[in-house]
């Protein structure tokens, strides 16, 4: 078994492993880089391997000690501090360690049995964890060296502490599985209480369960059933929310697919699996149609809402309680028939091998009336069922049709099936009695709206149409007095009409320009109070003129707009300068403020282009 | 306690940080006094100050010229290309470093004249990158010789006695190259509009080329009505396209376009007077090259690749002979 397992289990995390590599190869290469960099800024300007570098050749023709010392200089600025050295020598050694050992022995998925004691399994678990933990600390760290942004007094001991509840979702799930196995035979009956104590951890371990057989043996009294088998492990998610569900057969195409999924995702999960076994091979589409063993898949990643996170649609029929499977027999006569039933659980398990003793043929005594089919007989009240005997069809040895009496324990499992199936159902938002009471109401309502509008737009029609009788009537009439007479004809609404079309477009251009220049002009910068010197430094085009005339009078904001700093920072004529040069045309010079200035009279008036 | 993706660790702890506009500030530039140039730069600086990009987080490439001095001045990566390469060097850098924020800087002789070839194709290949040519129709670095978008008439070093051709006009070319999915065009004096127009660029997955039009104090000072605020413009307003602040309208009118119509943007990019300002022609869905390449390489067998590659030159092993 537990082989098998190692097969599955590595069959779904090779992809994974392969990405896990590749993560590693990335951070290692990276902080090779940083290495081989550091190594060039220390060791790659020396006489002899700048000499090396030369050749020869070129060691003759050139100095290479005047080179080394030439290039060399600077180098000491680009070194690192001898402790970021270290560290990232020792992360590198760490990941390439890491690296090498799982070329040689490539990550395994661990698997232990569910018989082993749940705190040793859990501690095993959290062991696997945190020994990936280190891993992903050290990429983490590999990522933040290459941005120069570890800072040993903070990150120190946030990675000191970095353990597996620290972890991403990716990271989770780039981890080698940690598998729980166990199958129905072997397990006490106290596993479920196990599979609490597992789960309730949050500990994103995977419980693989297997089951051989479905069907349960009736009790001594033929009553059911004792409270341990009648949990629904298929109602999991209602009690854990968080977990990845699936149920199926390994018979199931699709299987491979949904373990590898359901095998990486970083969260706890719990599969069910129906084993392949001879007498089971053949027979595990009839475990699903009958709702023995129903397949289910709930991944709580799907969405927020639990119902979209249940999925039910690889179950036949989805719609119905049991789907509709044919019977093939033969009559009296040796005619082949086929006869179109509702496939119970009772119907799959009169033919499990183990449980032909469970039926009994229908005895002849029983009217017609008395007997009814134990699809139906299910759906009936308690009082309903008074009197009744149920039955199902079967076929003999010889492909005759027989009606077949289930005992009461095949019965009370034929309707606890039924009841978690619809169970299901409900919760999935497939089908239950609030649904089934709003379809009704809607139904009623659309109808009734229907006909009322259907009604309301016939009289709506018919009093158009007479009322459009009446209008032609008085167009034609009034365009023959028009005509006849040359009258004006009564105000015509079409001309305003066609106008109002055609200049649809034409306002709405207009008033986006307008009204932007009547803004632009409000957004302009407007002169201040005084006959200083100013500037329009929103429309600054950055060029460097003023500042570079005067420095004290001009400088940048902090969005490198010129601005002005001191208007008496220089005289006068560096302002008018300025704004000659500007090559936005924003400086405004104002008034002199030094009126002893030299040839004043010419510089005010050599400004007065750009007041 | 909250756990932290590593993302969001990784952003926590290395992530965001206020800056100012001297963390991107290099050298001190040196560009003539008047240039375009400056407010180029700071417009730039300001885009990354403002949306609060880690300087190691941008690469500028650009070509030769003095708008190529452009990495010098802005303090993040940078590659000072040789002439006329700034795009194929781009190019690199996108399908290497897909995650850096990728500026290209070029001038009119650099992207228009001897670039031209692979001005051409990277506009086809429509890499991840926010192109920029400062446009100011001389060669101004090597002191005044005629480049491709020198007006008619005007007389330079190489063209004494004026310009014999019409300019050329980058715009109409650009929008018949297969692939085009951002064009915009601005100008040095329209510094609002200089801001929305690089913003737009940035946001633009795919090749986002902007043409700035900008006046050479030094060598040809009289160009674009000598003041460029008197230069005839027209600014672009459609829905989604460059918003053209109010304090701008003073400066040009507004008409409305359609800059997911090629056939409208080719008409615009036609009128060369007034000159359009804004978001000519914008068309998201265009996939990266760079996309279309990762693309193929997920799906690449790689074993099997090596695999062949190892049995073909297996081919050629020299055995050792025994015996």
């Amino acid at each position: 078994m537990e082989n098998e397992i190692t097969k599955i289990v590595e069959d779904s995390w090779q992809k994974k492993r392969l990405s896990l590599m590749e993560e590693i190869d990335r951070a290692a290469r990276a902080v090779e880089n940083i290495l081989t960099l550091e190594n060039y800024h220390r060791e790659g300007h020396k006489v002899e391997t700048v000499g090396q570098s030369l050749g020869e050749f070129g060691s003759h023709a050139l100095d290479p000690n005047a080179l080394a010392t030439l290039l060399s200089q600077g180098d000491e600025k680009r070194r690192m501090s001898a402790e970021r050295l270290e560290r990232i020598q020792k992360i590198y050694r760490e990941l390439d360690q890491i690296r090498q050992g799982y070329r040689q022995t490539p990550p395994q998925g661990k698997i232990v049995s569910i018989e082993e004691e749940t705190q040793k399994i859990l501690r095993r678990s959290e062991e696997h964890l945190n020994s990936m933990a280190r891993l992903f600390g050290l990429i983490r760290m590999a990522h933040m060296e290459v941005k120069a942004k570890y800072h040993t007094e903070e990150h120190d001991a946030y990675f000191s502490r970095f353990n597996w509840r620290q972890m991403d979702d990716t990271e989770v799930s780039l981890c080698p599985p940690f598998i729980v196995w166990g199958e129905t035979q072997k397990t006490s009956e106290s596993f479920y209480s196990k599979f609490l104590a597992l789960l309730s951890e949050g500990v994103p371990l995977k419980i693989l369960f297997f089951f051989s057989e479905l069907s349960k043996r009736a009790s001594a009294e033929g009553r059911l059933i004792p409270l341990h088998g009648s949990v629904n492990l298929e109602l999991l998610p209602l009690t854990f929310r968080k977990i990845y569900l699936l149920q199926t057969a390994s018979v199931n195409s699709n299987l491979k697919e949904q373990l590898a999924k359901g095998l990486s995702v970083p969260r706890p999960g719990v599969f069910f699996i129906l084993k392949k076994d001879e007498t089971l091979l053949s027979r595990s589409e009839e475990a699903l149609a009958s709702r023995a063993f129903p397949y289910i898949a709930y991944n709580p990643e799907a969405s927020t809402d639990f119902v979209s996170c249940l999925d039910l649609s690889a179950n036949p029929d989805v719609h119905r309680l049991w789907p509709k499977t044919a019977l093939n027999y033969l009559t009296g006569e040796g005619k082949a028939e086929t006869l179109e039933r509702d496939f119970t659980y009772a119907d799959f398990a009169s033919r499990e091998k183990g449980l032909k003793d469970q039926f009994t043929p229908l005895p002849s005594n029983i009217s017609e009336e008395k007997a009814v089919v134990l699809s139906e007989y299910l759906t009936r009240t308690p009082a309903e069922r008074t009197g009744k005997v149920p039955f199902i069809y079967a076929v003999d040895e010889k492909k005759h049709l027989i009606q077949l009496v289930p005992s009461p324990s095949i019965i009370a499992q034929t309707a606890d099936r039924m009841h978690l199936w619809q169970s299901l159902r409900e919760v999935a938002g497939i089908d239950n009695p609030h649904l089934r009471a709003l379809e009704h109401k809607l139904k009623t309502q659309l109808t009734e709206d229907k006909e009322k509008t259907v009604n309301q737009l016939k009289a709506e029609m018919e009093a158009r149409l007479k009322a459009g009788e009446k209008q032609a009537v008085y167009e034609a009439m009034k365009n023959l007095a028009v005509r006849l007479m040359g009258l004006e004809g009564a105000k015509i609404d079409i001309k305003s009409f066609v106008s109002h079309a055609l200049s649809a477009k034409v306002p709405t251009m207009a008033r986006s320009q307008a009204s932007g220049l009547k803004e632009a002009a409000a957004e302009v910068q407007k002169k201040p109070s005084g006959d200083q010197v100013w500037i329009e430094s929103k429309l600054c085009t950055t060029c460097d003129e003023c500042i570079t005339i005067n420095k004290k009078i001009f400088g940048y904001n902090k969005d490198k707009k010129a601005v002005v700093l001191d208007p008496k920072g220089g005289p006068f004529r560096d302002i008018v300068k300025a704004a000659e040069k500007c090559s936005a045309k924003i400086i405004h010079p104002g008034r002199p403020l030094d009126p002893k200035e030299k040839d004043l009279d010419k510089w005010v008036k050599r400004a007065e282009k750009f007041q | 306690m909250t756990v932290l993706s590593m993302e969001e660790f990784l952003e926590k702890e290395c992530g965001d940080h206020n800056y100012e506009l001297e963390d991107y500030e290099a050298e001190v530039p040196r560009w003539c006094k008047g240039c375009g140039d400056h407010g180029v730069l700071t417009s730039v600086q300001k885009l990354l100050r403002d949306r609060k990009i880690n300087p190691e987080d941008v690469i500028c490439v650009s070509g030769i010229g003095c708008s190529s001095r452009f990495p010098h001045y802005l303090k993040t990566y940078g590659f000072h290309g040789i002439h006329g390469r700034a795009l194929t060097l781009s190019e690199g850098v996108a399908l290497a470093r897909p995650d850096l924020h990728l500026l290209t800087v070029m001038g009119d002789g650099d992207c228009f004249s001897i670039g031209g070839n692979h001005w051409i194709h990277a506009l086809r290949y429509n890499f991840n990158a926010t192109v920029i040519v400062l446009d100011n129709e001389i060669y101004g670095l090597t002191k005044k010789q005629a480049s491709p978008t020198t007006r008619q008439g005007v007389v330079t070093n190489t063209t004494p006695k004026g310009a014999y051709l019409k300019s050329l006009n980058p715009l109409t070319l650009m929008l018949g190259v297969t692939n085009i999915s951002f064009l915009a065009q601005t100008a040095t004096w329209l510094p609002g509009h200089l801001d929305n127009t690089l913003n737009k660029a940035w946001d633009h997955k795919g090749l986002s080329f902007v043409r700035i039009l900008q006046r050479c104090p030094a060598y040809l000072s009289s160009s674009f009505e000598a003041t460029g605020p008197d230069f005839p413009a027209v600014f672009l307003e459609g829905e989604g396209g460059i918003a053209v602040d109010k304090g701008m309208l003073q400066k040009a009118s507004v008409i409305q376009h359609d800059h997911h119509n090629l056939l409208e943007a080719q008409k615009v990019a036609l009128t060369e007077t007034p000159s359009p300002m804004g978001l000519i022609y914008y068309d998201p869905n265009v996939p990266t090259y760079g996309d279309i390449r990762r693309r193929r390489i997920k799906t690449l067998d790689r074993p099997g690749l090596i695999a062949g590659l190892n049995a073909e030159l297996d081919k050629y092993t020299v055995k050792q002979q025994h015996g």
